[in-house]
């Protein structure tokens, strides 16, 4: 009996077997896929202006190009290369016609499949884009669509999984376009960039250093530990700058960046001025004239060395210090037929002592002679535990451009470490020379802000501590 | 348990009614079912009316990363450059072998596909080039590309030299060479063939410093260098050989006389070309061989009447 029911179980359980298909979908993968990269096809096609095309490079940030796609699949295109690399050619004002397909891949994508201006920036020649042989900037032109309806497409490349975003042009940007607004949007930006050397935003009382720019925007602040933290996040510009008057482009993430915890996603220009957009609110973007983060110059620091050319320096040397200190010592050499041309002050590790000292070298050219000098000082220093600096004494260093002269041009050496003698003799020698007083100063070393145009580099200052407005500036040097 | 057999039967009996044979008939779209699907322009037709119709060849100058390798990066040909590229293959490769095997030849034997490629092959580690990769004899993928220019003799002599390099693979691969080429330089056959320059491997007897890669690569590039560069120019080789081993310094710079090695190839490379193709390398009988052939048609397109 019980192998009866066994057998009808079994016969009950075959009898049961569902052989017809259950499909979530009506259409096959197959017809979904088409209907898909048919509506791509639409969508490309639907720009009567064309598109904007911007690619977020590996190895050269972002490039923006401007392309026209028709029907019998060719595609013109203009790009922003030119700008930055004019070995490429007038690449903002001469089309270059190539062919796109829409093909399936790995998922639908966008592919430009015969050489053009997109295919520059890819080309493993470094000859070709300023990249490395082999490998170039390691961009993309096959890439696989992932939204079309956030108002323009997102899509990834699918060799270097580059990021890029395609905006539809309005009738305006395209006219532009042709007429080489591509590369105009840069240079307007770059006028934008020598006015506005450190444009800071302040989050919760954190300042962060945030240069917008085409290609690359730079951040740098200094993290929890104290280091300080530079990166770059691929950026384009839009063409407000050139659009509306007296504006400046917007500048464009890819997607947003994240700096120390914030998520920042691109610049708006709005009431003559940047607004950065983090978590959703904006701030503004100031000038802060001088990187929002500590100078570390010094023996063995980042910079060690101060470099001074006033007749270069116009408005960076401020009239405290012009007038109390570099122009009395100027003119008084300079009745002795002496010019100065130039000065440092210099963090080195004097051996004879075995400890670093500051060396300020100043450098008159004699005009009878048109010849060169540099007559040097060494001051022996304390690190305050406030961070700030002592000049506690000074010494020549046994030449005779210094020991002649150093009467002429006090208020400089002085300026840092001030000696009033008790004995010196220009007959004999240095080491003869009797201190009757010695006036150390103490400084705070900061940036200091660029007023001169023209004037490049990073510009640092030894302030005194107890008249701030009284500060030498200089190049920061290595 | 007759009644188990029954049962059995039954089971047996019914299962067999519940196969049912359906013809499996593929009538549903299949995406991309039939090959690349694209919009023809006139370079297509060209291709279709020079190489497809006549060979059966397929010109793939449209980007198709699977025809590549995957880890290096590369670039799509110049499109104006496709035709042009294409035109001088036809000149320099095929004309010189239909003129001497007949028309049949180079359908039987061509690979069977070309890829283009615009940028160079950069090789990892050693700083070398590609130039052109042949896959068992069927593909052929020339690189670097968009440097083409028809008045440039040098790289024409570079793209058409990778394409003979290549067919004779194809050659070499349908019917063996004899052995006893591999037996006249066995010594010098190396993986580090980019560091031996080109006296180096003169001196071992060697056509070029890529013909020390292997027997294989020896053969192939006898055939495509002397056909390129022209016999005055091997000639010249020889007498190189000849005059480095005539002035050795050593004893013991030389096991063998590198120009005599040189010969010996050259010999192999002539009886198997006639004996196995019937083709004639160099001018017989006042007929044209093949080295006069691909030189002639190498003045022809670097030549000033000639439209590109």
């Amino acid at each position: 009996m019980k192998k009866y029911l066994f057998f009808f179980t079994i016969l009950l359980l075959l009898a049961s077997c569902d052989k017809t298909e259950d499909n979530v979908f009506t259409q096959t993968p197959d017809e979904r896929l088409k209907m898909t990269m048919e509506e791509y096809r639409e969508t490309l096609l639907n720009a009567p202006n064309g598109w904007f095309l911007a690619i977020d490079t590996k190895k050269g940030g972002a490039y923006r190009l401007w392309m026209s796609f028709e029907e019998d699949e060719r595609v013109g295109m203009l790009s922003d290369m030119e700008a930055t690399f004019s070995k490429a050619g007038q690449t903002a004002t001469m089309p270059c016609i190539s062919s796109w397909r829409l093909k399936m891949l790995l998922a639908p994508s966008l592919i430009f499949d015969t050489y053009s201006y997109l295919h520059l920036l890819a080309d493993p020649q470094g000859a070709n884009n300023g990249g490395k042989n082999s490998e170039g900037l390691l961009s993309d032109f096959e890439f696989r669509i992932v939204e079309t309806d956030n108002g323009g497409i997102d899509l990834i490349g699918n060799y270097n999984q580059c990021l890029a975003r395609m905006d539809r042009a309005t009738p305006e940007e395209a006219q532009l376009a042709v007429q080489g607004g591509l590369k105009q949007v840069i240079e307007r930006h770059t006028a934008f960039l020598t006015e506005n050397r450190f444009p800071t935003v302040e989050v919760e009382g954190k300042k962060y250093l945030m240069r917008p720019n085409y290609r690359e925007t730079e951040f740098a602040y200094v993290d929890e530990e104290g280091e300080l933290t530079e990166l770059t996040v691929g950026s384009y510009l839009d063409f407000q700058g050139i659009v509306q008057a007296d504006a400046q482009s917007n500048v464009c993430f890819f997607e947003p960046a994240e700096i120390n915890g914030l998520h920042v996603n691109g610049l708006k220009w709005t009431d003559g001025r940047y607004w950065v957009e983090i978590d959703g609110r904006s701030y503004e973007l100031v000038d802060n004239l001088v990187p929002p983060y500590p100078l570390n110059l010094g023996y063995n620091q980042t910079f060690s060395q101060l470099y001074v050319k006033p007749s270069a320096m116009v408005g960076t040397l401020t009239d405290p210090f012009m007038n109390e200190v570099y122009t009395p010592a100027y003119n008084s050499l300079n009745a002795r037929t002496r010019a100065i041309q130039e000065m440092y002050c210099k963090f080195v590790m004097n051996t004879a002592v075995g400890k670093p000292v500051m060396e300020l070298g100043i450098t008159y050219l004699n005009t009878s002679t048109q010849k060169s000098y540099t007559a040097k000082w060494q001051y022996a220093y304390t690190l305050n535990d406030d961070g700030t600096i002592t000049f506690t004494d000074r010494e020549q260093t046994g030449s005779t451009n210094e020991f002649y002269y150093e009467m002429y041009m006090k208020e400089l050496p002085d300026f840092f470490c001030g000696l009033e003698y008790a004995h010196y003799d220009t007959d004999e020698s240095w080491a003869t020379v009797e201190k009757a007083k010695i006036i150390p100063h103490t400084f705070k070393i900061d940036w200091a802000a660029n007023r001169t145009q023209g004037l490049s580099g990073n510009i640092g200052g030894l302030y005194r501590v107890e008249r701030e407005e009284l500060y030498i500036a200089g190049q920061l040097k290595q | 348990m007759e009644t188990l057999k029954y049962w059995m039967m039954f089971v047996a009996a019914w299962m067999l009614w519940g196969c049912a044979e359906e013809d499996f008939v593929p009538d549903q779209y299949l995406l991309g079912l039939g090959g690349d699907e694209y919009v023809q322009n006139e370079v297509d037709r060209w291709i279709v009316e020079n190489y497809t119709q006549p060979y059966n060849m397929e010109v793939k100058y449209r980007w198709d990363q699977s025809e590549l390798d995957l880890n290096r990066v590369l670039v799509p040909i110049r499109e104006e450059l496709v035709i042009p590229v294409m035109k001088v293959v036809q000149e320099v490769w095929i004309k010189p072998y239909e003129q001497l095997a007949g028309a049949n030849f180079i359908r039987s034997y061509s690979p069977k596909k070309y890829v283009l490629v615009g940028s160079p092959k950069y090789n990892p580690n050693d700083g070398t080039i590609t130039l052109g990769e042949a896959e068992g004899g069927r593909k052929i993928v020339l690189y670097r590309l968009n440097w083409f220019d028809s008045k440039d003799r040098d790289l024409i002599q570079q793209i058409m030299k990778t394409v003979h390099h290549e067919f004779g693979h194809t050659l070499h691969q349908t019917i063996l060479y004899p052995e006893e080429f591999k037996n006249i330089t066995p010594g010098g056959y190396t993986t580090a063939w980019n560091n031996i320059d080109e006296e180096e491997a003169l001196k071992l007897g060697y056509i070029s410093s890529y013909a020390c890669a292997a027997p294989d690569e020896d053969f192939v590039e006898m055939i495509a260098r002397i056909a390129v560069f022209g016999r005055e120019w091997y000639e010249n080789k020889v007498a190189q050989a000849k005059k480095l081993y005539e002035n050795a310094t050593s004893a013991q710079e030389f096991a063998y006389d590198p120009s005599e090695a040189l010969r010996q190839k050259e010999t192999i490379v002539i009886s198997y070309l006639k004996d196995i193709w019937g083709i004639d390398f160099y001018d017989q009988d006042g007929k044209k061989g093949l080295v006069t052939l691909v030189q002639e048609a190498i003045d022809y397109v670097t030549g000033d009447d000639y439209e590109q």
